[in-house]
């Protein structure tokens, strides 16, 4: 019963959006973040009660760059990038807060409110779109990799209608062009024999050219932003640095936008700007990579980077190993939710919850009472940097 | 595919020999003179003899089973001893209402079933759904034959077909229309087990489907609902269907049998019975040889279809 | 640096001791087939190594490489097609039955997923009496100070959580009541299979401790069979990599992590990421995807995706040649001198 009242306040209020259109649009400024996304929560209305799965999420994302969330399984990352997305399904599923994505304004001049600039943009609010506005910016300006191209690719239909699909009722192209395009995109992601691929089952093909289809679909429509859900969990090293390297290229190719959402720390490393570090639905840390990685402040990620083995160690070093498990998201203890595995614990951290908060470095933030003190981060080394141009890592 | 066919019809042969095997074992396996057997009272030692000479009966039995597979083949199934008649004559009359009951009653459960499932699946728990699970259950609680006793009146009334007596079969040939009014209502009776059955197995997978990863995938591209529905959903959702259709052949001639009963159709189910109170056992034979035969080639064809439509099945 | 940690790798295990310790696993030529279609797939095609009493052997390679049925074919829970397989100087390939069963008392595995492999329905207490209730070890208080012995050494406290079921737990705990099932028997040797794939970081690194104490404490021998290079490196005295049912290379952990001698092991090694925003990148990646093992290419198995690989390698099959001490590679051209 619950469900359905909280579905009726979502379409009543945007029906109340819809219901003025005399009301004039106010445009986003030029270097607007792409997506915007501020206090959102998620929760799924289950039989034995509200479960939070992300508690108020906020970060910008900016055009080009590339964002890498971190957590362990039960830690809201991959509910947070179907959030982001709008795939939640609307039945059972509250979705708080506002994801303001900028899309380009196509209208006139007299709908905008005050002067228009000469690429004016307007927000998209996702977390009160409906389905069938969703649909419009779903696969041509954000689009999604999922994890398990085994299980997210249609078994029974062939691998190049897949691709084409999006192309054709997206973008209107006839089929003869859509295949065209679609056999050039197995070619980008580097699939040998594409005209051939075309025409295979998802079963026909092994675990990383799946995954390479995934991303061609995901790339079709030629999105703005592109979220990808543990891209290459479950495929063997060398497989996966094939991919992580051809979605580094397609980003650069693209000028994407990435949201890499990933448990494994080795994938985020050397492939993002920034990394936001999520633990129990919410986010305990975010900032540049190489803040995250030399200068933590939470005791969770370092926690997390001392248990992680590393190739470069010598063997048998032993792991620092975090006390307990991840909390079981029902029952979330009252303070900081790290708190019972922490080793920096006090009776604060037990009685109340730390809020972000920002850190020396700019856009570095943690939540923790007791934190790290902060470090020098050592200056990146020229190859690192080289991969980083273009890319404005002081943005906030 | 190429290897999956060859595969489906070397098993096809296979079968057809075996069901070919046991038909020709009715008669060799009762106690006592096969002439015997299929006289019946009507044996006397002149007749046996003569019936074993013409039926080859005398002759040794590997002989006798290779003319009996060679007959087959050809359907030819000589004449019946005991009423006279060519054998397949007596098939080609209570043939064609049969098949003809078995296939619109099909059709018309799956014309209703999957659009109905599809509606009660998009709201899984519904109020639709609901309801029509509830009725689904009620239906399959019941008995067909009850189903056909309390629905005669009002659907023949509904139909405007005559319901004083039992409706006389027209054949098909001789005026299609008149054709499918006499066998309207046995076929509505008929087609209500099926359709409970495709309802709530077709209903069961495409709720599973809709779930699936691949079709919030296919979600985040942006296409439509109804195309996600058609083109994602409905394939991988129609594989259990298609078995239960093929699993359902068998146990509708024993449901034509009892529609042919009430509603005194001369179809295969009644000549079976007549068949076996007699016992007429080279009509037996011959009934079982192509009922069985033609449930084996549907099935055949489901095989095929199912290959078609899941690729997982006919590609390795 | 790298040169650094080869020197304290070869301080900490020396190689006058490596031929006075004694070699409790020995295989020698093993092949495992299986026959799928009117194929033959050779998983596992002639592998030979030794495992020495207290060490750990860790085992890499990609999916379908043969890791697993190795390790499958050692417990004979794969039935190897030939070769030789001695515990403790014990032919195992050709035992049946009671003896075949006595000796894998000797041996015990643990699977990757923990807990599909421990019966939902059964008491944790029970689950890890199991073995000794087979075999008839123990009785009555001595049985029920074993259990509570292994499960306080697991890290899962018998008086809290003994009479829970197996479902009750999460994936970590179920590995760690793995762990003490297994060492229930006292064995010699435990094979792990991706013991810790299915885990978290957290969790994992909890494990991975575990299994390093615990091997100190009943002197355990370890094969530890994972894909994760890391996670072999951290736990393993030796590593083999595997490539298509053979052997690339086999070699001290740090001196093989340093110097890979195969082109594969170079390639496997330059695609782990650490969690080090300045590990080197590597912008030459190995491309394709393993040959199908029902088809194999002639020769080196490795050659159709090595960069150079000559007519040599496809004429003739590489065999294990010595480098150093205890490391040895299956290369016509390693990357380092092999010595004379």
């Amino acid at each position: 019963m619950s469900a359905e009242s909280v579905d009726e306040t979502a379409e009543a209020v945007s029906a109340v959006d819809n219901a003025t259109p005399s009301k004039k649009i106010r445009l986003l400024p030029p270097d607007a973040p792409l997506l915007s996304v501020q206090n959102v929560t998620t929760s799924f209305l289950t039989p034995r009660g509200v479960v939070t799965a992300v508690s108020d999420v906020s970060f910008d994302l900016y055009t080009n760059e590339v964002v890498g969330i971190v957590g362990e399984s039960g830690s809201g990352k991959t509910v947070l990038s179907r959030t982001l997305m709008g795939l939640q399904p609307k039945r059972g599923v509250q979705v708080d807060g506002s994801i303001q994505f900028a899309t380009p304004f196509t209208g006139t001049a007299d709908e905008v409110e005050g002067p228009m600039d000469e690429n004016p943009l307007v927000g998209f609010e996702i977390a009160r779109a409906k389905e069938s506005e969703l649909r419009k910016i779903w696969g041509t300006d954000i689009a999604m990799v999922f994890q398990d191209p085994m299980t997210s690719l249609n078994p029974v239909v062939r691998v190049g209608t897949q691709i084409s699909e999006g192309l054709r009722v997206r973008l209107g192209m006839s089929r003869a062009n859509a295949k065209k395009r679609a056999i050039e995109l197995l070619t980008q992601v580097g699939i040998p024999s594409p005209e051939e691929r075309y025409r295979m089952f998802p079963n026909q093909l092994s675990g990383g050219m799946r995954q390479r289809v995934m991303i061609a679909i995901a790339l079709a429509c030629n999105p703005r932003l592109l979220l990808a859900d543990e891209p290459t969990t479950g495929l063997d090293v060398t497989i996966q640095a094939q991919i992580l390297n051809l979605l580094e290229q397609l980003q650069a190719d693209y000028k994407m936008s990435v949201i890499l959402v990933t448990h494994d720390l080795g994938v985020v490393a050397t492939r993002t700007d920034r990394i936001i570090v999520m633990y129990a639905g919410r986010i305990v840390e975010m900032g540049t990579t190489r803040d995250v990685f030399y200068s933590h402040r939470m005791p969770y990620t370092e926690a997390l980077l001392g248990s992680t083995p590393k190739v470069a160690d010598p063997s048998h070093t032993r792991l620092t190993t975090i006390p307990g498990r991840p909390p079981d998201i029902l029952n979330l203890p009252q303070g900081c939710s790290f708190a019972p595995r922490c080793k920096y614990v006090t009776e604060k951290c037990l009685s109340e919850r730390p809020e972000l908060t920002p850190s020396e470095a700019t856009g570095h933030f943690f939540a923790c009472w007791n934190p790290i003190p902060a470090r020098a981060v050592p200056v990146a080394s020229p190859r690192a940097s080289a991969n980083e141009i273009g890319v404005d890592s002081d943005r906030d | 595919m190429g290897r999956y066919l060859v595969k489906r019809l070397v098993f096809l042969v296979w079968i057809l020999l075996s069901v070919m095997f046991l038909a020709f074992l009715i008669i060799h396996l009762l106690p006592g003179d096969p002439a015997q057997a299929i006289l019946q009272q009507g044996w006397t030692p002149q007749l046996g003899a003569a019936l074993n000479k013409s039926l080859g009966l005398d002759k040794p039995l590997w002989q006798q089973y290779l003319s009996y597979v060679w007959n087959m083949a050809h359907l030819n199934f000589g004449t019946d001893w005991i009423s006279g008649q060519p054998i397949s004559q007596t098939l080609s009359q209570c043939l064609p209402p049969t098949i003809e009951m078995v296939l619109l009653s099909q059709l018309l459960a799956l014309v209703l079933a999957i659009p109905l499932a599809t509606l009660a699946a998009l709201r899984p728990s519904g109020i639709f759904d609901r309801l029509a699970n509830m009725g689904s259950f009620g239906l399959l609680s019941v008995p067909t034959y009850v189903v056909i006793t309390l629905l005669y009146i009002p659907i023949s009334e509904w139909l405007g077909v005559p319901n004083s007596g039992p409706a006389s079969y027209v054949p098909f040939t001789q005026d299609w229309l008149a054709n499918i009014e006499s066998l309207s209502i046995p076929i509505i009776a008929l087609s209500i087990g099926s359709f409970v059955v495709y309802f709530r197995v077709f209903r069961a997978d495409l709720i599973t489907s809709l779930q699936d990863e691949f079709i919030t995938m296919a979600r985040s591209k942006g296409i439509s609902k109804s195309r996600i529905l058609f083109r994602h959903a409905y394939r991988p959702s129609s594989v259990a269907l298609l078995s239960a259709i093929g699993v359902n052949m068998a146990g509708l001639i024993t449901g034509t049998f009892i529609a042919e009963s009430v509603f005194q159709i001369n179809g295969v189910g009644g000549q079976l019975l007549q068949a076996t109170q007699q016992p007429d056992y080279q009509l037996i034979q011959a009934i079982v040889f192509v009922t069985a035969t033609l449930i084996i080639l549907i099935n055949f064809a489901i095989d095929l279809l199912t290959g078609y439509i899941d690729p997982r099945i006919s590609r390795d | 640096m790298k040169l650094e940690l080869t020197v304290t790798a070869t301080e900490i295990t020396p190689a006058v001791e490596e031929n006075e310790r004694k070699v409790l696993l020995s295989v020698e030529n093993l092949k495992v087939e299986f026959r799928r279609g009117g194929h033959v797939v050779s998983a596992v095609a002639g592998v030979s190594f030794d495992i020495y009493e207290g060490e750990t052997l860790g085992l890499v390679g990609e999916s379908g490489c043969g890791k697993s049925t190795t390790g499958r074919a050692l417990m004979r829970i794969e039935k190897p097609t030939s070769g030789s397989v001695q515990l403790d100087g014990v032919e195992m390939t050709k035992m049946k039955g009671r003896q075949l069963r006595l000796t894998r008392r000797k041996l015990q595995m643990i699977f990757q997923d923990p807990v599909s492999s421990l019966n939902p329905r059964r008491r944790v207490r029970d689950i890890v009496a199991e073995p000794i209730d087979c075999w008839r070890a123990a009785k009555g208080k001595e049985r029920d100070d074993i259990v509570f012995e292994l499960l306080t050494k697991v890290g899962i406290d018998p008086r809290v959580y003994g009479n829970r079921y197996a479902r009750q737990f999460s994936g970590g705990q179920c590995q760690r009541i793995s762990i003490a099932r297994a060492l229930a028997m006292k064995p010699k040797m435990l094979i792990c299979d991706e013991m810790v794939s299915a885990l978290d970081v957290s969790i994992q690194a909890q494990i991975l401790n575990l299994l390093e104490d615990l091997k100190k404490e009943y002197g355990l021998t370890l094969l530890f069979i994972a894909h994760d290079l890391a996670v072999v490196k951290n736990v393993s005295d030796r590593v083999a990599v595997m490539y298509l049912g053979r052997f690339c290379e086999i070699g001290p952990s740090d001196t093989l992590y340093a110097q890979p001698a195969h082109p594969y092991t170079k390639f496997l090694l330059e695609a782990a990421l650490d969690a080090d925003p300045d590990s080197p990148r590597h912008d030459e990646v190995l491309g394709g995807e393993p040959p199908s093992p029902l088809n194999p290419p002639s020769g080196c198995r490795f050659r159709t995706r090595c960069p150079q690989a000559t007519d040599l390698c496809a004429s003739e099959e590489p065999q294990m040649q010595t480098l150093s001490e205890g490391h040895q590679v299956a290369c016509h051209f390693p990357l380092i001198p092999v010595r004379r």
